[in-house]
């Protein structure tokens, strides 16, 4: 056992977890102030197609599921303009819309020859994860953080109110558009770790955890970050242990600290 | 009568003294020349009742409002108006909501639009603010102008833990004692550390006004800031829109639903139907056909129940002892 722990792979893996956790703690609460929980799943769904077209292609996974997202938040951005359909009706176009090609596409380029482990990609592959991809990840991370703390207060203003924020000089549409793409590439980033099913479980279940012991908006990103890396570092031991697939255990992890602490935590008396 | 006149001349004098303004000297002569006057042509019994006090204040008055008069014409002159929206139409799904709408907000002044349901009133001041857009007409604010905005409600999400701190305070430019300072103000300091999600529809109401306080607006705009409330919270509220005006200069723009209340409390009334139809002086609008017309049906039909407490409540709720009617019948039961 502790010598499983010794072994790189692990602390690669470790490593991975950490780096998702640190930003789907911050952005997974402002997902869940604004509801934007359909639209993490949107992104996710288009995933597969970033991830058939980058092998396709001959590139990076991570690369193409960024890119398709940002691509999506861009659509939904334009097509929320034009105010004749509701949001959740436009991401349900998009969101099947993007999983249904990406299926074709797939089926295209494994007749072709592509070998594509598809499981990999759905449920992540945390144990896999080399240096380069964490390279990539903690870049990704970095510069998310940076953004993400840079816009921040207005995030918060107009998750409480859009119109108040907007008489305050808050440049609404850029925050949420920019919000919109830092969200594209947190699914890049949680590609390897949890996979594209399971990625807006992260988002929500630590956030709403962190709920239960906040009083203000910024204490609940901190404690977000700290729900998020006690269920990735739990979730990592469990499947080491018990032989568990890693990403669906970070999951469940996530979802247990959240049961025990609603059971805990008396309703209301942080509220 | 010339001790009289001795008297009038001293009284009138050290009050130029306690100003110590140059344009007084002249309206000391204007003033002195009129009291000449007025007590020449007075006729001598009601003359033989005015005490030389009584005099002296009444002058003084006079020579007070005239200056004021001044001081406000110069200062109109100088400042250009805080906000100036010339003939706005709005249009929306091919219905007229506003049509032709020019007005110009002033600093130091309260103005109160009403109108009836449908008038065009919220929609007005969304343009004004900036959060919708006229399909014709201009609005041209001051250049950095400094906007404070009540609106009448909000809903802040259950899911965000937020106290009233932190929602004052959400770009981290003030600190807790200013926070509280600016709570005091609208009587709500007890609220500091409550979430947002627990208060009351009066208490929303008064930290949305302290939050937008905290900006030190030039212009504050309130849609309907005594909606929901009893009528003792709107007259404390009004009472508090007033001291915000005297205390922080500001210009104040309202919307509202209760005539009788607001009346007392405004500068200018702009009464609103798609178009509008007047404004003026509050006293001077309550008598225009217009505004009869739109509500002549609701003054004439409304009774109102007027009543008095034996106790009242402070803003938290607790009874304080009234000052007046300690026996009133319909609480006797209940003793």
């Amino acid at each position: 056992m502790l010598a499983l722990w010794t072994e790189s792979f692990v602390l690669y893996a470790l490593a991975a977890g950490i780096a998702l956790a640190l930003v789907v703690g911050p952005l997974g609460s402002v997902v869940v102030w604004r509801r934007m929980a359909y639209f993490g799943d949107t992104l996710a769904h288009a995933a597969l197609l970033g991830v058939a077209l980058a092998v396709a292609a001959d590139k990076l996974p991570m690369a193409g599921v960024g890119l398709i997202g940002v691509l999506i938040a861009v659509l939904l951005f334009w097509l929320e303009k034009q105010r004749d359909l509701s949001t959740d009706t436009l991401l349900g176009i998009l969101s099947h819309s993007a999983l249904a090609l990406g299926l074709i596409v797939l089926s295209v380029i494994q007749a072709q020859g592509f070998n594509i482990n598809l499981m990999s990609y759905l449920f992540g592959d945390l144990l896999a994860v080399d240096t380069s991809d964490l390279m990539l990840m903690y870049g990704s991370v970095v510069l998310i953080l940076l953004v993400f703390s840079q816009i921040l207060s207005p995030l918060i203003s107009i998750s409480i109110n859009e119109e108040l924020a907007r008489v305050d000089g808050v440049a609404v549409e850029k925050i949420r558009f920019v919000f919109m793409i830092l969200l594209a590439l947190v699914i890049a980033v949680a590609l390897k770790v949890v996979g594209i099913l399971l990625i807006t479980a992260l988002l929500i279940i630590p956030a709403a955890t962190a709920r239960l012991f906040s009083k203000s908006p910024r204490q609940m990103v901190l404690v977000s970050v700290l729900m998020a890396v006690t269920a990735v570092v739990l979730g990592l031991v469990s499947s080491l242990v018990w032989d568990f697939p890693t990403g669906p255990a970070i999951v469940v992890s996530a979802s247990l600290l959240f049961f025990v602490s609603r059971i805990f935590v008396r309703r209301g008396s942080s509220g | 009568m010339k001790k009289k006149f001795e008297c009038l001349g001293h009284g009138v004098a050290s009050v130029i003294c306690k100003r110590r303004f140059h344009k007084w000297l002249r309206v000391y002569f204007n003033d002195h020349l009129q009291s000449l006057f007025i007590n020449a042509i007075l006729p001598c019994n009601i003359h033989a009742n005015l005490y030389p006090n009584d005099l002296l204040k009444a002058s003084s008055e006079i020579a007070m409002s005239s200056a004021r008069q001044q001081a406000a014409e110069s200062t109109n002159a100088e400042n250009s108006p805080l906000l100036v929206a010339e003939n706005i139409t709005y249009v929306k799904r091919g219905k007229a909501i506003l049509s032709d709408v020019s007005l110009q907000l002033c600093s130091r002044e309260i103005i109160t639009l009403i109108g009836p349901n449908g008038a065009g009133k919220t929609s007005l001041i969304r343009i004004l603010l900036g959060l919708s857009e006229a399909s014709s007409g201009r609005v041209q604010r001051q250049p950095d102008l400094r906007l404070g905005y009540v609106p009448q409600r909000i809903v802040v999400p259950e899911v965000m833990p937020i106290r009233v701190y932190d929602f004052l305070n959400v770009a981290g430019l003030y600190d807790a004692p200013q926070c509280l300072q600016m709570l005091e103000e609208v009587n709500c300091d007890y609220l500091l550390y409550s979430a947002m999600q627990d208060l009351s529809g009066g208490e929303m109401q008064r930290v949305l006004l302290a939050r937008a306080l905290l900006k030190k607006p030039q212009l504050l705009v309130l849609d309907e800031p005594a909606s929901g409330m009893d009528i003792i919270g709107q007259q404390a509220l009004y009472e508090t829109i007033r001291h915000i005006r005297d205390k922080h200069d500001c210009g104040i723009l309202m919307v509202s639903h209760d005539l009788h209340l607001v009346m007392a409390a405004t500068d200018r009334v702009i009464c609103l139907n798609a178009h509008i139809c007047c404004t003026g002086h509050p006293d001077d609008v309550t008598e225009h056909p217009e505004y009869i017309k739109l509500f002549g049906d609701a003054i004439d039909g409304l009774a109102l129940y007027s009543h008095n407490h034996d106790h009242e409540h402070d803003l938290s709720g607790n009874i304080v002892e009234s000052e007046h009617c300690h026996s009133c019948e319909h609480h006797k039961g209940q003793k």
